[in-house]
């Protein structure tokens, strides 16, 4: 059983995680500059604007930078090692944390072309994650 | 020293010897922090402490205590007119003496003692890990992947890695040139282990790529005291007190994945409105302490304060150029890689080796002809910065 941490997620963030449900990744885009932000905001934080609307981006990223964890943090991670902790910058522009999933340790490297996949946790809770584009990398 | 300099001193500090203090609590650390900076300093009574300034006790053990100023102000045993118990991290004490700086300037206080008192976080216990990765990442959007400290630094340094081809001998370095320094310490932690290479380094138990254990701080306990004043105290205290000459901060993200410009995370802004104030450049600049938490911060920070250009870093440690005897010598006091990490205080260290360089008496890691020392603290991760450049007073 996969007993990594599972989101607290609150009003703001609600829909986000719902959507990750239905395997869809949604950005908050402002109604007004239209700039795409990451994390979910009240606002928008290039024009204070307050009316933002939730948009389905195309998933698709490449990563800005990583870790190969070799030392689990913390109990849920102990069988994971090693495993990856990334940054990842998607097309729209946002910046990301995630795993990268199927990716082999010798490939990774900063400007990997990634696509977004979702793994399942406790309860069938998804969680947005990333894998490299056509595989393996 | 510029026109735009401020009119304050730093005219005494005091700092506990690194180590494992378990008989006592935070409030028992600050305790002996004061009793430490009092016994050094008999001249200074009641009536020369205007203002206190302090860090939240217990912040590592996950119990902040904000209340410290009220109960530290009547435990010394003044009624400050400028009291707080503030928090940046890092860059807290720092922060702390900017603050320090504008009061007496502005006439609040003839003298202001800044406290930090601190424990490592313990990660150990059950649930502990988990309550400290929630601390150092956003806990909804970035805990969930399996944060940890070292792991979220090394976002910062494998870009740089990717961008520079710095490499991790030359990460390595970094922590074999604190071991050096450290070795001329006689309180830091590491000195009695010797000297390190930089195979020992590479050979040592792989954590979070590009960093090994011994890329990473020692955690311990400790704090100090720092007192800003102005020139009549000053003097009073020493006849070497250290001048600030310039000063600046910047507060920048609170999520490593949110971070921009990597050269911010550097002190780059922070570097900048304080050698503008100072009216010097980096090329005057005798002696540098630099937060090394992790062996790739200051490589960042010789950039990012403008000691070298983009890259440039990791070559300027494995020259041996930060080195005893080096043109630039960095973190002369072992660094929190060799003297030690003091958890909530280990922001003071640096505040206070630069002090004691300018002040010329660092004893046997003294840099001949220390005129001007700079000071770069951060906070969070590299999320809060605080830059202070001190002169001969």
């Amino acid at each position: 059983m996969n007993t990594k941490p599972i989101p607290e997620m609150s009003d703001l963030s609600r829909h986000y995680w719902e959507q990750a449900q239905r395997e869809a990744l949604v950005l908050q885009r402002c109604t007004r500059c239209g700039t795409y932000q990451f994390y979910p905001r009240a606002w928008c934080t290039s024009c204070f604007c307050q009316e933002l609307e939730w948009t389905p981006v195309s998933g698709r990223a490449e990563v800005f930078s990583f870790s190969i964890v070799h030392y689990p943090p913390f109990e849920s991670y102990t069988d994971s090692v090693p495993y990856i902790l990334a940054t990842v910058k998607l097309e729209e522009g946002p910046q990301m944390m995630c795993n990268l999933l199927e990716c082999d340790l010798d490939a990774v490297r900063v400007g990997l072309p990634v696509q977004v996949c979702y793994e399942v946790r406790e309860g069938d809770f998804k969680v947005p994650q990333f894998r490299p584009v056509g595989g393996g990398a | 020293m510029s026109n735009s300099s401020p009119a304050a001193y730093i005219g005494a500090v005091s700092e506990l010897r690194p180590g494992r203090y378990p008989e006592w609590d935070g409030t028992d650390m600050y305790r002996q922090v004061v009793c430490k900076f009092l016994a050094e300093h008999p001249e200074i009574r009641p009536a020369d402490i205007q203002g206190l300034l302090v860090c939240p006790a217990g912040m590592a053990t996950g119990d902040a205590d904000i209340f410290v100023h009220e109960r530290f102000g009547e435990e010394i045993g003044i009624q400050p007119r400028f009291a707080e118990t503030i928090n940046a991290g890092g860059a807290t004490y720092g922060v702390m003496v900017q603050r320090a700086v504008l009061a007496v300037e502005r006439g609040l206080a003839d003298a202001v003692l800044c406290l930090g008192a601190g424990k490592f976080p313990k990660v150990g216990g059950p649930g502990a890990a988990e309550k400290n990765a929630k601390m150092a990442s956003h806990p909804e959007f970035e805990f969930p992947y399996g944060t940890f400290i070292p792991a979220l630094y090394a976002q910062a340094a494998s870009r740089h890695c990717h961008e520079f081809g710095t490499t991790e001998a030359q990460l390595a370095a970094v922590s074999v040139n604190s071991r050096s320094w450290a070795q001329k310490h006689p309180d830091a932690l590491m000195a009695a282990k010797g000297p390190l290479t930089v195979e020992q380094v590479l050979a040592s138990k792989p954590i979070a790529t590009p960093f090994k254990l011994l890329d990473c701080s020692v955690p311990c306990e400790g704090g100090a005291a720092v007192l800003v004043c102005n020139s009549d105290m000053a003097c009073r205290l020493t006849s070497t007190p250290a001048r600030i000459l310039g000063m600046g901060e910047t507060h920048l993200h609170s999520s490593i994945s949110q971070a921009g410009d990597l050269f911010e995370l550097g002190g780059k802004s922070a570097a900048k409105s304080a050698f503008a104030m100072a009216g010097v450049s980096p090329t005057e600049v005798s002696v540098l302490e630099s937060y090394d938490s992790f062996s790739f911060n200051p490589i960042l920070s010789l950039e990012g304060l403008g000691f070298v250009k983009p890259g440039g870093g990791g070559r300027f440690f494995e020259e041996g150029r930060a080195a005893p005897g080096g043109s630039l010598p960095v973190n002369t006091y072992g660094g929190l890689l060799s003297f030690g990490h003091t958890g909530d205080s280990s922001g003071m260290s640096m505040i206070v080796e630069a002090t004691r360089q300018v002040m010329g008496v660092a004893g046997d890691r003294q840099v001949p002809n220390a005129e001007i020392a700079l000071a770069h603290t951060y906070g969070g991760m590299m999320a809060e910065h605080s830059v202070l450049l001190l002169g001969r007073g």
